[in-house]
């Protein structure tokens, strides 16, 4: 009888510690591989404060060091708001998109390059429009005086389409081809252009998100049964569900806003996870964190060494997440008859 | 027997003026079973989800150890009324103990999960159903009768002292509904109190217990099933077919 929770603890423990580990090793292999190739050494020799050729430690420090921290936020934001969104909504095939998010950070992110505006203007104008966006579906949702979350969804399905069309409307208005061009790779994910300042912008927001989201993770077990058997179980249904909304929304806007538009972690790293875990968040959650950390640093490192020129994110994400999510359908092929 | 649980002039409409419950009494006996019967539709799940705090009614009050519901935060509700649903749809693939470990949470800290106290609760509790054998499977794998089951061992681990079950027969085979019946009876048994809802009078006549029956958002007869269900009262309510059977 204990030992089910011992082994279950056992079990949680063991899957955080490698998938730690992984990331770790992740990250300095990434520190390492790109078009200026540095050696291990090197790498080892930058964090432990001894002297390293300053070709190297310009590469790190300017380049390398704030890409690959900023992969493994937006890694971590897009599969915790994906698997935040997937229980609270009770349906593992929804996005972090759901509410319009992206498609309104989109249209932020694409207003303000229309405008001439760039770097951190960019992420404000993306970040404000996220929210703007999903703050619409709510007030859309409450004019149906209707307690079903498939009203909010319905909203978000209706309020993402009409940013979409916002996109396609700036897309149509960015006659100069550098706009044009600027928008249409930014809209695919890019962190390229990646600095310290965005890692400090996002590291608060996704550090609390993380925090409160575990610290709430069994509470979003319960959300997921729904408002009815929420309250039955002593569980305050609107309050948490608007909190857990209002994260999900933080780490996508936040994503989307420093890195681009990139699709698929927030649905195929959450999906992976359950088929390895099971349901309940209070794993689901920690390992998509880590999962999507890690993730992101491999697709981040694929982007830079694959070709000559940088490929987008949402490409690679997409080539690797579409074959690991038709195998996630695959295994749970006889639920969905 | 004192009361645990009282309705007292509960009135209840989806919409303005067109009341679903109209002014609803209703005494439930600690340690008692209670149905309430009536035909579909007529507003017995109406009823219960106001008793669960779920249905936020302007006229009336639902009365739980002597202090009205709406002063109960969810988690002191909770640690009083268990709730058994008609049809909870799930997505997400718990397992059957995970379901089960659910109705720990009116017990827990925020921020905390079931510790080994509460794994140990749950599994006496499975194990009085006899659904131990399922405790890995997934909630949504198994059949309608042991889902029932699972549910119940919920009911139990959350330790209320009142169980409301909204039409625990519905997706029953007839040997699946007696040994619910059994259960319920050793619930009862056990000191806690059930109100269940359902359509056929035949049930309460099985279980022999009190009984109050709902017409039309009205409570129009309440005592024990016995005295109530009589064929007479049967046309009554359901019309001359009665008379055929």
């Amino acid at each position: 009888m204990q030992n089910d929770y011992k082994k279950i603890k056992t079990r949680f423990i063991t899957s955080i510690i490698i998938l730690s580990v992984l990331t770790v090793v992740l990250f300095f292999v990434s520190m390492c591989v790109g078009r200026f190739e540095i050696p291990f050494e090197d790498v080892v020799k930058y964090f432990t404060g001894q002297t390293l050729p300053e070709i190297s430690e310009r590469v790190i420090t300017y380049l390398r060091l704030p890409r690959t921290l900023l992969a493994v936020l937006v890694g971590c934001a897009l599969a915790t708001s994906g698997a935040l969104y997937q229980s609270v909504f009770n349906n593992k095939l929804v996005s972090p998109d759901l509410l319009g998010v992206s498609s309104g950070a989109s249209v932020g992110a694409c207003f303000a390059i229309l405008l001439g505006l760039s770097g951190a203007l960019i992420s404000v104008f993306s970040f404000a429009l996220g929210f703007i966006t999903v703050i619409l579906t709510v007030v859309v949702a409450k004019i149906f005086k209707n307690k079903s979350n498939v009203v909010l969804l319905l909203s978000g399905i209706a309020i993402g389409g009409l940013m979409s069309s916002g996109i396609g409307l700036m897309k149509y208005l960015a006659d100069d081809e550098m706009k044009l061009a600027e928008m249409t790779y930014w809209l695919l994910g890019d962190l390229s252009g990646a600095t310290m300042k965005e890692v400090f912008v996002m590291l608060p927001i996704v550090v609390i998100s993380c925090v409160v989201t575990i610290l709430m993770s069994w509470r979003v077990n319960i959300v997921s049964l729904g408002a009815k058997e929420s309250k039955t179980l002593g569980v305050n249904y609107k309050a948490n569900m608007g909190i857990l909304i209002a994260i999900a929304t933080l780490l996508t806007a936040g994503a989307v806003s420093v890195s681009g538009s990139i699709g698929w972690i927030g649905l195929v790293i959450p999906n992976v996870i359950r088929l390895i875990v099971g349901s309940d968040n209070k794993k689901v959650l920690p390992l998509s964190m880590l999962s999507g950390a890690a993730f992101m640093i491999i697709v981040d490192m694929l982007a830079r060494t694959l070709a000559p020129n940088e490929i987008p994110l949402s490409v690679i994400t997409g080539i690797i997440g579409t074959p690991l999510f038709i195998y996630a359908i695959f295994k749970r092929r006889k639920d969905l008859q | 027997m004192k009361s645990i649980l009282e309705v007292k002039n509960l009135s209840f409409g989806y919409e303005k003026n067109k009341k679903v419950l109209n002014d609803v009494n209703l005494s439930i006996e600690d340690g008692s079973i209670t149905a309430i019967l009536g035909k579909n539709g007529c507003g017995k799940s109406t009823l219960l989800d106001c008793i669960i705090g779920y249905n936020e009614y302007d006229e009336g009050q639902v009365i739980v150890d002597n202090a009205d519901i709406k002063g109960f935060s969810p988690k002191e509700l909770s640690r009083k009324i268990a709730y058994i649903s008609q049809n909870t749809t799930i997505n997400l693939d718990y397992t059957v103990l995970e379901f089960i470990l659910f109705g720990r949470t009116c017990h827990l800290a925020f921020g905390s999960a079931p510790k080994e106290k509460d794994y140990k609760i749950a599994k006496e509790n499975a194990e009085k159903l006899g659904i131990t054998h399922l405790l890995s499977k997934d909630i949504n794998k198994i059949s309608g009768g042991e889902r029932q089951l699972a549910f119940i061992a919920r009911a139990l681990t959350q330790e209320s002292k009142i169980i409301i079950m909204d039409e625990p027969t519905a997706s029953l085979d007839y040997g699946n509904q007696l040994r619910l019946f059994e259960i319920i009876k050793e619930l009862k048994e056990k000191g806690k109190t059930i109100v269940f809802t359902t359509h056929n009078p035949e049930h309460v006549k099985l279980l022999g217990c009190n009984v109050a029956i709902i017409n039309d958002g009205e409570i129009i007869k309440k005592g024990a099933a016995s005295k109530i269900i009589t064929k007479e009262f049967l046309v009554e309510i359901y019309g001359e077919i009665v008379k055929r059977y």
